[in-house]
């Protein structure tokens, strides 16, 4: 039988508690929980002094000036631009808002919790060392050649858009524009960014929503919940794993003009 | 460090306007972002002041900066008549109506017996160039199709018929041209296209069938990754953004007036690999090795080539609208957002008031510490364009 080790980035992930509250739901256990912040213990605290001296570094200082005569000369930065077509708070999970500490969740359930800064293969490997193990992605970005060809271990990644036509960033938005139903679909995850094998699709229902937060606050929902729902039926059936055709369109983050776009789809969609 | 001293006293960076804008550009700070409207209106102050420089009915060629503002370049303002054109119509302004005419008729003035026209600016001593003669029947087509004056579609068609005559036997205009010729020749096939399908169907065959064998061997030269050989003044080792620009413009053109997928397939190939470069790493060098990594002109980074980030955005939105591909036209609004932020820079220099340098930063490899007529020429294109107002190079 197949183990569930999750990977969250910080203790207070929405979108993990969501994942974990869902995967409740379905009677099975995760066995582990692997945090990649560094355990705040006394070293923690005691090296704030050293980093406040090293946020003094060159680069750091030069950013300083860049930024004070960019003000003074009412322009920006060229990286603030590109910046711009981010949209970060909308991209990012905390549009869900904080829902409880998963540490702290873990020791109630005496579930195994493990710190590291970073994923490498030596942590994931000592995870795999007694057999398969599953690994919800909820930190770790993209992931090396290394760590990816554990044969022991399967990385699991929810994404936001119909597999393969969706690829890339901003999916439910582009799926929206293009008037196509926007759906999540759950991902064994390889070398191809968004290209790995599928296990689990599930359709989001966006009728009631009127803007890119809404959309994106409702996708991240479904997001944990076809993670929780895709992973547990995954434990019971092997062979749900399907390999993508490679027909895919990559997308990539919106310009202003295009989100507006899209929230006049929105809006003449709840009209 | 000499070299550098001597570059900022050639380029005369002691000129506080100079040395400011070198500044910025070196921190990589640029204006606020204007609307389209904006950034074309301050484009055209440019524009504007690049033709008030040479008092002949031209446009400059550039503004450098150790030297000023050079003559009148036959070949760009050839190719800036449609746009401005555009550009009156769009300020239902009649003033630059006339500055349309005016540089049709100083290009028909300063036409060769022979059909062609001279290379680089006026005042320089050269000889007729296939490439640049090209580009201004695409001025005096625009200006026919204005006035429905015959002298404009006269000249047009001796000079294509010269450009024409100027084929090789394997299809490539290898003689009086730039560096030999390449495959940004594509665009003066289009252009010659543009002239000869003017004429009555009986004369014209002819010279199609000749232009259409010019593009069959200038698809040769493209790679199987979409890459192009010979597509810089440097033949073969890398190629210049600006002259995949005109590569792609041609082929979508072509493809347009002789109704062959070929060529836009070709350009659609080429235009996908930028998209993706694009997206993934934010912006585009000005040079591309043939295995489409950048080639870091600046030791340790890359600069950027204005010019060509314009044409590419004006191959995106074509290729948007033929294919009703959204991402075509996002990355193309990215583009004119990045060109039009350093464009917005006001100076009581008018050379680099509103300008678009041929760098960014203004020294990197390609018109180094020049502001040129054709980034302005090609962002205000791509600008009409985004704001639906602009025909230009279209058949109909």
């Amino acid at each position: 039988m197949k183990k569930v080790v999750l990977i969250i980035g910080n203790r207070y992930q929405p979108n993990a508690c969501g994942f974990i509250r869902e995967f409740e739901k379905t009677g099975k256990k995760i066995e582990g929980i692997l945090c990649l912040e560094s355990k705040r213990e006394f070293m923690f605290y005691a090296k704030i002094p050293f980093r406040i001296i090293k946020i003094l570094t060159f680069s750091n200082v030069k950013y300083l000036l860049k930024s004070i005569v960019t003000l003074i000369a009412g322009k920006q930065q060229l990286n603030t631009l590109k910046g711009s077509w981010n949209n970060v708070g909308e991209n990012s999970w905390d549009v869900l808002g904080n829902e409880f500490d998963i540490i702290k969740y873990a020791r109630e359930k005496e579930i195994c919790v493990r710190f590291s800064p970073f994923l490498s293969a030596t942590v994931i490997d000592f995870y795999t060392k007694n057999g398969p193990v599953i690994f919800p992605m909820y930190a770790g970005g993209i992931l090396s050649k290394k760590i990816l060809t554990n044969p022991n271990a399967e990385f699991i990644n929810a994404h936001m858009g119909s597999m393969p036509r969706y690829r890339g960033m901003n999916v439910i938005e582009w799926a929206i524009l293009e008037h196509e139903p926007p759906k999540v679909a759950v991902m064994v995850m390889n070398e191809v960014i968004d290209g790995g094998d599928v296990m689990w699709q599930k359709d989001i229902d966006v009728s009631n929503e009127q803007t890119i937060r809404e959309l994106r606050t409702t996708g991240y929902m479904y997001c944990y919940i076809a993670m929780a729902e895709g992973v547990s039926e995954y434990l019971d059936n092997n062979n749900l794993r399907k390999t993508q055709e490679n027909k895919g369109k990559y997308y990539y983050r919106m310009h202003s003009k295009i989100r507006e776009l899209t929230e006049m789809e929105l809006l003449s969609r709840s009209e | 460090m000499i070299n550098k001293l001597k570059a900022a006293k050639y380029n005369k960076l002691y000129y506080p306007s100079h040395a400011k804008r070198a500044m910025l550009d070196r921190l990589e700070i640029v204006g606020k972002t204007p609307s389209p409207t904006e950034s074309l209106h301050q484009t055209f102050q440019w524009i504007k002041a690049s033709f008030d420089a040479s008092k002949d009915g031209g446009s400059s060629a550039y503004y450098r900066y150790g030297e000023g503002w050079k003559g009148s370049y036959p070949e760009t303002t050839g190719y800036l008549i449609p746009t401005v054109f555009e550009y009156a119509i769009f300020t239902n302004n009649t003033e630059w109506h006339d500055r349309g005419i005016a540089a049709s008729d100083w290009l028909l003035s300063i036409q060769h017996k022979e059909g062609g026209w001279q290379s680089l600016q006026i005042g320089v001593k050269c000889d007729l160039r296939v490439f640049n003669s090209a580009m201004i029947l695409d001025g005096l087509v625009a200006a026919w199709r204005v006035t429905k004056d015959d002298r404009y579609l006269d000249g047009a068609i001796r000079g294509a018929e010269w450009v024409i005559s100027k084929l090789d036997s394997s299809g490539f205009y290898s003689k009086n041209n730039v560096v030999g010729g390449g495959a940004f020749d594509t665009l003066v096939c289009a252009c010659a296209l543009m002239a000869m399908q003017l004429l009555p169907k009986n004369l014209r065959q002819k010279f199609i069938l000749k232009i259409t064998r010019s593009l069959n061997a200038h698809l040769t030269l493209q790679t199987e990754n979409g890459w192009f050989n010979n597509c810089s003044f440097h033949s073969g080792e890398v190629a210049l953004l600006h002259h995949i620009g005109y590569t792609l413009d041609g082929l979508l053109i072509s493809s347009e007036i002789l109704k062959d997928d070929t060529y836009y397939q070709a350009a659609l190939k080429t235009a996908k690999k930028l998209l993706s470069k694009f997206e993934v790493n934010v912006q585009l060098p000005a040079f591309y090795k043939p295995d489409w990594s950048p080639h870091l002109d600046l030791g340790d980074k890359a600069s950027l080539c204005l010019t060509g980030y314009s044409q590419i955005a004006i191959v995106f939105q074509k290729i948007y609208k033929k294919e009703n591909d959204l991402r075509y036209l996002n990355a193309a609004l990215k583009i004119n957002d990045i060109v039009s932020s350093i464009g917005n820079y006001k100076s009581s220099n008018s050379g680099i008031c509103y300008g678009i340098p041929g760098s960014y930063p203004v020294n990197g490899n390609y018109q180094p510490y020049q502001v040129v007529n054709w980034a302005a020429k090609y962002h205000a294109e791509s600008i009409l364009l985004s704001l639906s107002k602009c025909v230009s190079k279209s058949i109909s």
